[in-house]
């Protein structure tokens, strides 16, 4: 029989601190870094799908899928999102835009991901 | 024999009411528009997870298991897709091996909040890890920092709504008749 106790055992308070040092680490290995030269690429299953070169993008431009799901892609300067998806939880669209390097938005019914890429993403190429 | 068999009998029956109330768990979660207070998108309480801390608790491993299973299949096939019951799968597998680990040291070291910290926590390494693995790339990684934090929070809840159930269970004594 397990004794119960209703306070914080330092045990806990060690995990908590665990758990902040982990998101503490993954924070500086996956983190966003500052758009400077930001392509967006489209990847679909795994296999790049499109890419778009996001700095000065002079106009807006729209991509759809309509394979899986029914799923709308808008690209303008700097920044990328999706519009719309048909797809169960729609964790895509609510994402939003994303601009900076190391972000990425996903479908992961659809097997879309969009990933913000530029020179300075070498943490990622560490890390395949 | 006959005692094995009431054993037995009580065993799936028990696992039956806590695997329906699991679900009605899912369900309500569900009804909880989290993201209007916290933006992040997919963000869940992680309410089911306090029957499964129930079942390890006071029935035993192997319901654990079969309840989280059968639960992450039912709500899959309710009110989800293929996605996302492998989803919730993987996290539900990462979650009962860190609880488990955690329960050991339940005795000394941990309170029951430790085993809801870490079973969140460890619910969002499983679904991430999986989220990598089905697109191919590390990159969603990006987003675990935030859902660690949150599982900090979420975990915290969990732990406590699970402590003070077994603890006012307790003082029923209902629970001998879970525990054999």
């Amino acid at each position: 029989m397990i004794t119960l106790s209703k306070k914080l055992r330092w045990g806990d308070l060690l995990l908590i601190a665990f758990v902040l040092g982990l998101a503490a680490v993954n924070f500086i290995l996956f983190m966003p870094k500052g758009n400077a030269d930001v392509t967006a690429v489209i990847t679909k299953d795994g296999k790049i799908f499109r890419e778009i070169y996001l700095q000065n993008l002079q106009e807006r431009i729209v991509i759809e899928d309509k394979d899986r799901h029914h799923i709308l892609i808008e690209a303008e300067c700097g920044r990328i999102h999706f519009v719309s998806s048909d797809c169960p939880d729609e964790v895509c669209v609510k994402t939003g835009w994303i601009s900076k390097v190391g972000q990425s938005a996903a479908c992961v019914p659809a097997g879309i991901l969009i990933k913000i890429v530029g020179k300075s993403s070498d943490t990622d190429m560490l890390l395949k | 024999m006959r005692r094995e068999m009431e054993v037995n009998m009580r065993k799936v029956a028990q696992c039956g009411i806590l695997i329906s109330l699991a679900l009605v768990l899912s369900y309500v979660e569900r009804l909880i528009p989290l993201e209007i207070f916290v933006p992040l998108p997919g963000i869940k309480l992680g309410l089911a997870n306090i029957v499964t801390i129930f079942a390890l608790f006071y029935v035993d491993m192997q319901s654990a298991v079969i309840i989280s299973v059968i639960r992450c299949i039912l709500a899959a096939m309710l009110f989800g897709s293929v996605t996302s019951f492998l989803f919730s799968i993987s996290g539900a597998f990462a979650s009962l091996v860190v609880m488990s680990l955690i329960k050991r040291g339940c005795d000394h070291y941990f309170s029951i909040i430790g085993v809801g910290v870490g079973g969140a926590a460890a619910h969002n390494v499983g679904q991430i890890w999986m989220a990598s693995f089905l697109l191919h790339s590390t990159s969603v990684y990006s987003y675990l920092t935030v859902l660690l934090v949150a599982s900090i929070v979420t975990g915290l809840l969990t732990g406590k709504i699970s402590g003070s159930v077994l603890f006012q269970l307790n003082k029923l004594h209902v629970l001998k008749e879970v525990k054999n």
